[in-house]
Formats: C-alpha cells, sequence, structure tokens
C-alpha cells in the first residue's frame, strides 16, 4: 500500500535477499517474544520507529504531521524501557503476539545498504479478546561490520481506516 | 441486587460527606437510550474545526451519535453542514472521508446536489408529480453554530443558542484558542481514530482525573525523567465544577508547553521563541490570562463528550458511544496557524510521547477504562462508586473529584427531569 520499488532499482540478489528475510524472521521472533533488550541490539544509533496515522500512511513528514508513533532512537528506548516495567499496565500482563511476515522485497541502495518492503499480519491476543493489525514494513537496513543487518528505519504502515477495534497499538509493531 | 429508583438518585449526593454513582450507569442499555434522548439529543455537540476544510468545496465526512453528517465549504466560501443523506431514499450522497468537490451525487439514482445543499439533477424528473418541488429538496441539515472556528451540532431545533449552552466553559475555551497571538488555530495533519472498551462517561471521568496521574503513568513520568525534566514539584492546580456540566481542572506541570513555556529538550532557539510568546502574551492578556494561556496546563471538558487536553500537547477529544461497554474516540492535534516548525514539531512530539494509541500514557488509560468496564459485571457485586475526593473542601485541588462530581452532577439532571419527554422517544 506504502511502497513500490521504483523503476530500474536493484533488486538484490537471491543470497542477499535470503540474508534479508532471515533477518526479518529473526526480528519478528525477538519481537513476539518480548525480548525487546535484544531486539534494542539490531538498531543503529540513529534508528526511527514509525507507525503512520491511517488517514495520512505516506506522510513522511513526522515532524509537522501527527503520527501513531514517530519514535527517534531515544523514544524507542523509553519505550522499551517502559514495557520493560511492571507498570505498562496495557502490557502487563503482557499480550501474545504472533507475527507472519511474506511478500518481501529487497532493493539495494549502494553495496552496504538496502530497502526491503515486506506485507505483515500481527495476531494479538490478551484478556479474552483478539486483534488483527495487517499492513506493510518497510525497513532501511545497513550492512553491519560483522556481516549482519542493523535497522536505520523501521516502518509499519497499517492497513485499517481506523484502530477500530484494535483500540490502541501498545507493543512493538 | 439493583437498588436504583429509575432514572433518578443514581448519582447521589450528600454535600459535604458523600457522592456516589450507581455502576448500572455504565452497563445497563436503558441508559444509553436515555442518554441519546435527552442528553445528546439536546446539547451542542463538537463536529469538526473550520480549519479543517480551508478551500472551498473543502469537505469532510464524520460519524457522530449514529448520525452521518458532512462538514463543507461551499464554493462561495460558506461553511454549510449536511445530514448526508438523499432526499429521495436515503443513501449517502458522500462516501469519501474527506475530498473537494463542488458536489454531492447519490449513487442510487444519482440524484445530485451543490456543495450549499440544493438539489440541482434529478434523472427522469417529468416523471414525478406536479407536487414534486426541487427547491425544497435540499440537503437537510442540523442546527450548527460556530465559535471561534470550533463548529457545534444540536438535534434539538429549540436548543439555547450555542454561546450560551458553552457560556460557562468560555474563558477555558479561549484561553486554548489564544495560544495563537492571531487567534487563528489549525487541525493538524494525522487523526487518531480508536476505540475503548469501556462507557464514555468512564472516559470523561479519566480525562479528568488528576488523581489517577501519578498510579498510571509512572512509566510516562519515568521517561520524562530521563529526559531531564524536573518532576520535583508533581502537579499543583485546581479543578472546578463551570456549570452546565462543564468542568476543567489546570495546572502546573512539569511539561514543556510549545505555547509559553521552555522544556529541558527544546533547542536554545526553541526556549527563546517560547520565551518571546510568554512576553507577547503577557502584554496582550495581562498576567492572569497570560498565565492560564502559556503556562498552565488544562484538562477541560466540555460537556457533555468534547475534552480539550491542553497539557504537553494540545488535543481536541471527541467520544462517540456505540454501545453501553464501548466508545470510539476521535482525536486531533491543535495548533496556532503559523507556528514556528521546531515548536510545532515540539507539539506534536508532546503529543505522541503521551497521547493517542501509540503514547505512552493513552494506551495505559484504555487498560484502566477497560478494566473499570470489567470489573462492574452486571452490577451484581458491588454497586457504588466513590466520587467523593475532595468533598467539603474550599478549594478543590486537581487530584480530587469536584471535576467529575460536575459532570455527574449535569449528567443525573438531564436524564431525571427528561421524564416528561414524550413517550415515543422523540426528544424533549
Amino acid at each position: 500500500m506504502t511502497g513500490t520499488l521504483p523503476l530500474g532499482s536493484t533488486h538484490a540478489d537471491q543470497q542477499t535477499t535470503y540474508e534479508v528475510e532471515s533477518f526479518l524472521y529473526q526480528e519478528a521472533e525477538l519481537l513476539d517474544g518480548w525480548r525487546l533488550r535484544e531486539w534494542l541490539q539490531l538498531l543503529t544509533e540513529d534508528c526511527s520507529y514509525l507507525v503512520p496515522a491511517t488517514d495520512a500512511p505516506h506522510s513522511t513528514t513526522p515532524d509537522r504531521t501527527v503520527f501513531i508513533i514517530a519514535d527517534s532512537r531515544a523514544q524507542i528506548d523509553g519505550r522499551v524501557e517502559r514495557l520493560e516495567s511492571e507498570q505498562a499496565f496495557v502490557e502487563q500482563p503482557r499480550s501474545r503476539t504472533r507475527r507472519l511476515i511474506t511478500n518481501v522485497r529487497v532493493r539495494a541502495d549502494g553495496p552496504a545498504a538496502y530497502e526491503v518492503l515486506s506485507n505483515f499480519a500481527v495476531y494479538r491476543y490478551r484478556r479474552g479478546v483478539s486483534h488483527v493489525f495487517t499492513g506493510e514494513y518497510r525497513h532501511l537496513l545497513v550492512r553491519a561490520t560483522d556481516g549482519g543487518f542493523l535497522i536505520r528505519e523501521r516502518r509499519a504502515t497499517l492497513d485499517c481506516e481506523e484502530l477500530r477495534p484494535q483500540g490502541k497499538v501498545s507493543f512493538i509493531l | 441486587m439493583i437498588t436504583t429508583n429509575g432514572f433518578k438518585d443514581l448519582v447521589v449526593e450528600t454535600p459535604g460527606v458523600d457522592f456516589r454513582v450507581h455502576r448500572s450507569v455504565f452497563t445497563d442499555e436503558q441508559y444509553l437510550r436515555r442518554e441519546r434522548k435527552t442528553i445528546f439529543a439536546n446539547s451542542w455537540l463538537y463536529l469538526g474545526h473550520a480549519s479543517e476544510i480551508a478551500q472551498p468545496g473543502d469537505f469532510v465526512t464524520r460519524k457522530l451519535l449514529g448520525e452521518r453528517l458532512i462538514m463543507c465549504r461551499d464554493s462561495n466560501g460558506t461553511l454549510r453542514v449536511f445530514f448526508n443523506t438523499c432526499r429521495h431514499r436515503g443513501a449517502l450522497v458522500c462516501r469519501e472521508r474527506s475530498g473537494n468537490t463542488e458536489r454531492f451525487r447519490c449513487i442510487y439514482h444519482a440524484w445530485t446536489y451543490r456543495n450549499s445543499g440544493e438539489l440541482i439533477g434529478v434523472a427522469e424528473r417529468a416523471s414525478f408529480p406536479p407536487s414534486f418541488d426541487v427547491e425544497k429538496l435540499g440537503l437537510d441539515t442540523p442546527r450548527y453554530e460556530i465559535y471561534r472556528d470550533f463548529v457545534f451540532v444540536t438535534f434539538n431545533k429549540a436548543a439555547s443558542p450555542l454561546r450560551e449552552f458553552l457560556g460557562p466553559v468560555l474563558p477555558y475555551l479561549d484561553s486554548v484558542i489564544d495560544q495563537s497571538l492571531t487567534g487563528q488555530m489549525e487541525v493538524v495533519e494525522g487523526t487518531h481514530f480508536y476505540r475503548m472498551g469501556g462507557n464514555w462517561k468512564l472516559i470523561v471521568e479519566n480525562s479528568l482525573d488528576g488523581y489517577h496521574g501519578m498510579a498510571v503513568h509512572k512509566t510516562y513520568f519515568a521517561y520524562l525523567n530521563e529526559r531531564g525534566y524536573n518532576l520535583g514539584g508533581g502537579l499543583d492546580g485546581v479543578g472546578l465544577e463551570l456549570g452546565n456540566g462543564h468542568a476543567a481542572m489546570h495546572y502546573y506541570a512539569p511539561f514543556g508547553r510549545s505555547v509559553a513555556r521552555p522544556a529541558p529538550v527544546m533547542s536554545e532557539r526553541a526556549k527563546n521563541l517560547v520565551d518571546t510568546l510568554a512576553g507577547e502574551l503577557l502584554e496582550k492578556f495581562g498576567e492572569e490570562t497570560a498565565e492560564l494561556v502559556g503556562q498552565q496546563s488544562k484538562n477541560i471538558l466540555v460537556y457533555p463528550n468534547l475534552l480539550i487536553i491542553d497539557a504537553a500537547s494540545l488535543q481536541l477529544r471527541v467520544l462517540d458511544p456505540i454501545g453501553v461497554d464501548h466508545t470510539d474516540v476521535t482525536a486531533w492535534c491543535l495548533a496556532p496557524v503559523g507556528e514556528d516548525p521546531e515548536l510545532r514539531q515540539h507539539r506534536i512530539q508532546g503529543y505522541l510521547e503521551f497521547l493517542g494509541p501509540g503514547g505512552f500514557a493513552t494506551p495505559d488509560d484504555n487498560e484502566v477504562i477497560e478494566a473499570c468496564q470489567e470489573g462492574y459485571g452486571q452490577v451484581r457485586g458491588t454497586e457504588w462508586s466513590i466520587v467523593s475526593k475532595g468533598m467539603g473542601k474550599e478549594v478543590h485541588n486537581l487530584t480530587d473529584e469536584e471535576q467529575l462530581r460536575a459532570f455527574w452532577r449535569q449528567w443525573q439532571k438531564d436524564v431525571a427531569e427528561a421524564d416528561d419527554a414524550p413517550a415515543d422517544g422523540t426528544p424533549k
């Protein structure tokens, strides 16, 4: 819904695509497992985490548009700190989430940077209620010195027109 | 079991001693039906802000209390409000959330209306009988009035004028709008549409409740602490009953405010800008009003269902009860037209850190509201909620519950007084 890879862009080779997919699955495992401090290790120091408002899904200007989430790295750290505390009541007890990631598209942006689009479905269960969040991820990845990836920008664009019935994005989407 | 007396004695006050609310008002469908008839059908309800439809032809569609409405600016620039239903057989004449158009065309039989409401196109018009009068078949309009770009509607044709209804809350509404030295405010792009699993009145209470702040939002304040805010003073201020059901609390909080209160996370440039703004407010309004506009945080209830949260940022929050135990919340960020981009960024950042479905605080409020709703069950257990904090005091602190009692007093009056309403369910 949000992104199309521009014509003429360089699609990554099969090996890179495989590595990127594995990385996305690894990230999903950490998030669904509430291993948030380990997840932080996947982010660059200048990483941002964006969830656009459902009526401004294409906005790229969180400085002048209201998003649902527009975290700089300091705010991501604060968000994780909060979620790790026992007093983030909306996630204490924690919800169960399960995310399915498909339709992964990888574009090389130079030798060490990648724009990755993927589709997601995240199921959330808590206190007898279940909700589903579908949408598109856009990860900007850079190669780390150890050959793995780091996330420089992570954008989750929701398909729903309103957060009804979901009501909130209280976990890391 | 339930020991209430029809629509009376649901809110029981012994002045200075006790204040109780019967929990069935949150759980029993009959009270929602009653509220629709006696409160929502009679009050002035916030619909939108004129800045959302700045250009001729701009429109937004809104759902409010079961009605579908269009708010638009016609081609001559006049703001209009219509029921979004064709005069013929009733289909929506506009199915978009927002946009710009010269006409609204019903998809069913292609009846077409100008954006000023007149019916201008009827297919096979000659086949209608002679009494068919196109002149009289423009889009229907509810009563609407505008106060400083705030657009309100009422479904009661006999309601007193908007200014009279708003009267006691006007100084607070003004104190919000006067953040802009030109008096021009605008809604910022990006709307929060979310839902809470609780009765709408629980959200009214929660939005005016200064008592829960430190208990529920510890993680938010811990975050501010990390970011260098001085939380030593806590929250200091008062809660007030204003009249006509309106209520407010105003207080000093550790938040910075883009309007006139520096924050540690602001650049030197931004701090200088807000200091300059504070000086300009002082010059324009004098000390007391400038303090209220610029320095103090405010939570304001415009009875019955508009909340204005003017704290770390500025939010308009409208509650739409969609069932006795579910409420749709729509929320917008409001800001001065022409605000400096860095201050605008600070305003939005402050908004997202606390407010909305992804904030560090609102989701916990959502949890609290749902915990209350679930805790009530069918009210076979504890029947009465306690709302007596601060009773008997001369000045009510914001952590007292006087501002909640203001709401409840009007609510009880409204649902009980309409006992003389016609039995057919039409508004009195």
